[in-house]
């Protein structure tokens, strides 16, 4: 007797020959919670990219249907939308989150604040069938990006593109600290900053099209700020090296402790240059 | 009893249902309110049977003793997987709702178990289905609805289902199917995800399987794996969820039961042939049963049909002459850091616990003092219970030795064995020095230090007079090397050659 025969003898010929559920292979996740759940306390980049989908349709998918509920939950949706983008050709097209691109290494993210459309490839491509949603001022956005590009089709929050290495950000507007401890890449936005617009950078360029708050390149190694508008007060606080360029006015004290670089603006408030030690201070009008 | 129907009817029933899924070991059912139910000692996998249920006819319920035998063979099987299952549902509430977490274990052992059974055969699915069918009658919650409009989906056939969307939200955490277990933990918790906010109904009421199956039984049984996952807190949840009481006590004695002391002090030893398992073919020919293995199938088939004695080693100890009693001083102050997972606190009550179970296990009386600037004394007994209540007492506050309890009680058992666990920041030594001396020369005296890098020094060199001094750099040698101490102190009168003449096998399993 053959060993099937012997089997089917066993089970008196209940059992199906063939079976009569399909069971889905491949890597076991399901879903977002899922995946933090898997996860440590403060996940690394790498750790989310073990765990994540390979399939781009899958990540795309997983990103979407995310909804995270904590700063961690979100850190770590921020790194699987980077992953997302960098997994597809075209640009990924999301909801403004916190921490969205973070550590985005190459690919496009454009946060327009509207809901995708059902499908990866409307998602990714940003199509038809999308629902107009009010605008969420996300925080965080773009930070520690070493690559790509991320577009925000609104105002963005606070730190935005915080230890940016590379890539650039495109926004409308943004909030405090917004390239803080820059070292490299670039940034435009194109209505005001926030105060601390480019705090502790080492590297990198900023270019703002309205206003920027108080303290703007406070603590600037390197780098270059440029500024259309007018500057806050504080403008290159105790800054080493670097430029700053403002087209209309600084606030008072700009250049105040400076060890170095080089600041540029048509008008000064009082107590420009105030305990200066190094680095020089010019009137655009003057030059 | 319901007219018409007959014990003997059920148990035919019962034997059908058994045969169906390889006789499992399991008792009778019996009619609620039968005789035969007082008459039988044993309450555990006994299943009641009540009028109403018999009023349904046969088919019913077999498809009810086949639902159960399932869960019994397989999901959720032990209390412990039922245990896990609870874990993943309440972490997956946001709410952490005990009955709501209960709910969602029934209603996820039910879908493993009746997907696990309408796979196997057509005949199963019939059952299956039919006890669905008659289920999809009645008036639905839309929790209800969602499951049965799930199973729907999964299974590819005809139920009522209405268009909620968590319907097919769950079929993208059973599409991965449900024979691995390993899965089941996550399974369970993203289902309590989608159903947490979907009012419940008929499904996943009542007890866990597991519990129902251990009749009464279950608070005795142990949890060893859950306790040592989990903090005190957390355990005691889970055990609400699975309708249990849980406390400090049972954390630590569940946690004790996976520690196992192994005496090795044998003077013979012999091999003597126990249950029977598979020959193979990798297994000498002359171990194969022929005569065994033809009596089970009429055919020979390496590794199917062929089995084989297994030989297991019997030890003989030498009784002792003498069992000498256990008096456990255990340092309960704040510096041990209180009942938490990885504290000194709890591998020194975790240690204590099991050496006072292995004295108790060899006839000993046994005494307990916790102590800090208070203390609570148990006095010498054989009460196990009274003395781990006094084991698990966190005093907190500052520590002071209470030399005169420890020599009281050395007093009225010389030669007992007194194990004494601190982090040695004892700030009243001096005081008590003399009656700690006194004690320590009428009995055998082992001091445990935890903590060396902050040991006092002065106060450890002191009591290293008294006897035997162990210090301790990391707190997973101190379960080790106490119960050693106790399973040394009981090995029987043979006069003491060290570590020579063998080790003493501690193993966590």
């Amino acid at each position: 007797m053959k060993l099937k025969g012997f089997m089917d003898q066993a089970y008196e010929g209940k059992v199906r020959g063939e079976k009569r559920l399909d069971e889905k292979k491949g890597e076991f996740l399901l879903g977002f919670e899922d995946l933090a759940q898997r996860l440590k306390e403060r996940p690394k980049r790498a750790e989310v990219e073990d765990l994540a989908p390979r399939d781009a349709d899958s990540i795309v998918d997983l990103v979407i249907s995310a909804s995270p509920k904590d700063k961690r939950e979100e850190t770590i949706w921020g790194i699987l939308s980077s992953l997302a983008a960098e997994s597809i050709s075209e640009p990924l097209f999301i909801p403004p989150r916190n921490f969205a691109g973070l550590e985005l290494k190459r690919g496009t993210i454009i946060l327009d604040g509207e809901a995708p459309a059902s499908g990866p490839k409307a998602r990714a491509s940003g199509g038809a069938g999308q629902t107009s949603a009010p605008w969420t001022r996300a925080h965080h956005l773009g930070e520690k990006m070493s690559g790509g590009r991320l577009v925000v089709r609104g105002g963005a929050g606070d730190y935005l593109g915080q230890e940016m290495e590379g890539g650039g950000i495109v926004c409308i507007s943004c909030g405090d600290y917004a390239f803080r401890n820059m070292t490299g890449g670039w940034g435009v936005v194109k209505g005001d900053a926030g105060n601390y617009l480019g705090v502790g950078n080492s590297g990198g360029r900023i270019a703002v099209k309205g206003r920027a708050g108080a303290r703007a390149g406070w603590l600037m190694r390197s780098g270059r700020i440029w500024v259309r508008k007018d500057a806050g007060d504080y403008l290159g606080l105790m800054m080493s090296e670097g430029s700053i360029s403002v087209v209309g006015r600084a606030g008072a004290r700009a250049g105040w402790r400076m060890k170095g670089g080089l600041i540029k603006a048509d008008g000064y408030g009082p107590e420009a240059g105030a305990e200066k030690v190094g680095g020089r201070i010019f009137r655009r009008g003057a030059l | 009893m319901v007219a018409g129907y007959s014990e003997e009817g059920l148990f035919e029933i019962w034997e059908r249902s058994r045969s169906n899924w390889h006789r499992p070991q399991l008792p009778r059912p019996i009619i609620d309110g039968s005789k035969d139910g007082e008459s039988f000692p044993f309450k555990n996998y006994r299943i009641v049977v009540d009028s109403k249920t018999l009023e349904k006819g046969d088919q019913y319920l077999e498809n009810l003793f086949d639902h159960l035998i399932v869960h019994y063979l397989f999901c959720p099987r032990s209390l412990d997987a039922a245990g896990r299952l609870a874990l993943a549902a309440r972490e997956g509430l946001s709410n952490g709702d005990q009955n709501q977490a209960r709910r969602m274990v029934n209603i996820f052992s039910d879908i493993v178990v009746e997907t696990f059974r309408l796979e196997r055969s057509e005949e199963d699915e019939e059952k299956v289905l039919l006890g669905w069918r008659d289920l999809a009658k009645q008036n639905l919650s839309p929790l209800d609805e969602a499951v049965v409009g799930f199973l729907a989906y999964l299974w590819g056939v005809d139920l009522p289902s209405s268009d909620i969307p968590e319907s097919e939200m769950l079929l993208s955490v059973f599409r991965w199917g449900v024979r691995d277990k390993t899965k089941w933990p996550r399974q369970c918790m993203q289902m309590a995800r989608i159903l947490e906010s979907l009012e419940p109904g008929i499904l996943g009421r009542g007890t866990v399987p597991s519990v129902e199956g251990l009749g009464g039984n279950a608070h005795s049984a142990p949890l060893s794996g859950l306790a040592s996952d989990l903090e005190p807190d957390s355990y005691r949840e889970i055990l609400s969820v699975l309708g249990l009481d849980g406390d400090l006590l049972r954390w630590y004695r569940d946690q004790s039961y996976s520690i196992v002391i192994r005496p090795t002090s044998r003077v013979k030893e012999s091999w003597y042939p126990s249950s029977l398992v598979k020959w193979r073919f990798t297994d000498p020919p002359s171990e194969l049963e022929v005569a065994y293995s033809l009596s089970l199938a009429p055919r020979l088939i390496p590794g199917v049909t062929t089995y084989k004695r297994e030989q297991e080693c019997c030890g003989m100890v030498a009784g002792g002459e003498r069992v000498p009693d256990l008096l456990v001083v255990l340092d309960s102050s704040g510096s041990m850091d209180g009942h938490r997972r990885g504290t000194k606190t709890h591998a020194a009550t975790l240690a204590a616990f099991k050496a006072s179970q292995f004295a108790h296990a060899q006839g000993a009386e046994v005494a307990a003092i916790s102590f800090s600037d208070r203390m609570a004394v148990q006095e010498w007994t054989r009460d196990l219970v009274a003395v781990e209540d006094v084991l698990v007492q966190h005093l907190g506050s500052r520590t002071h030795i209470p030399g005169e309890e420890v020599l009281k009680l050395a007093k009225s058992r010389p030669g007992c064995l007194i194990l004494c666990i601190t982090d040695t920041h004892i700030q009243n030594l001096y005081n008590e020095w003399d009656s700690i001396q006194e004690a320590a020369a009428l009995g055998r005296f082992v001091l445990f230090c935890i903590d060396e890098a902050n040991k006092n020094r002065q106060v450890d060199e002191a009591l290293g007079d008294l006897g035997a001094v162990y210090r301790i750099n990391r707190l997973e040698d101190l379960l080790s090397l106490v119960v050693e101490t106790a399973e040394e102190a009981y090995r029987g009168r043979e006069p003491h050659q060290g570590r020579l003449n063998g080790e003493s096998f501690i193993s966590s399993e």
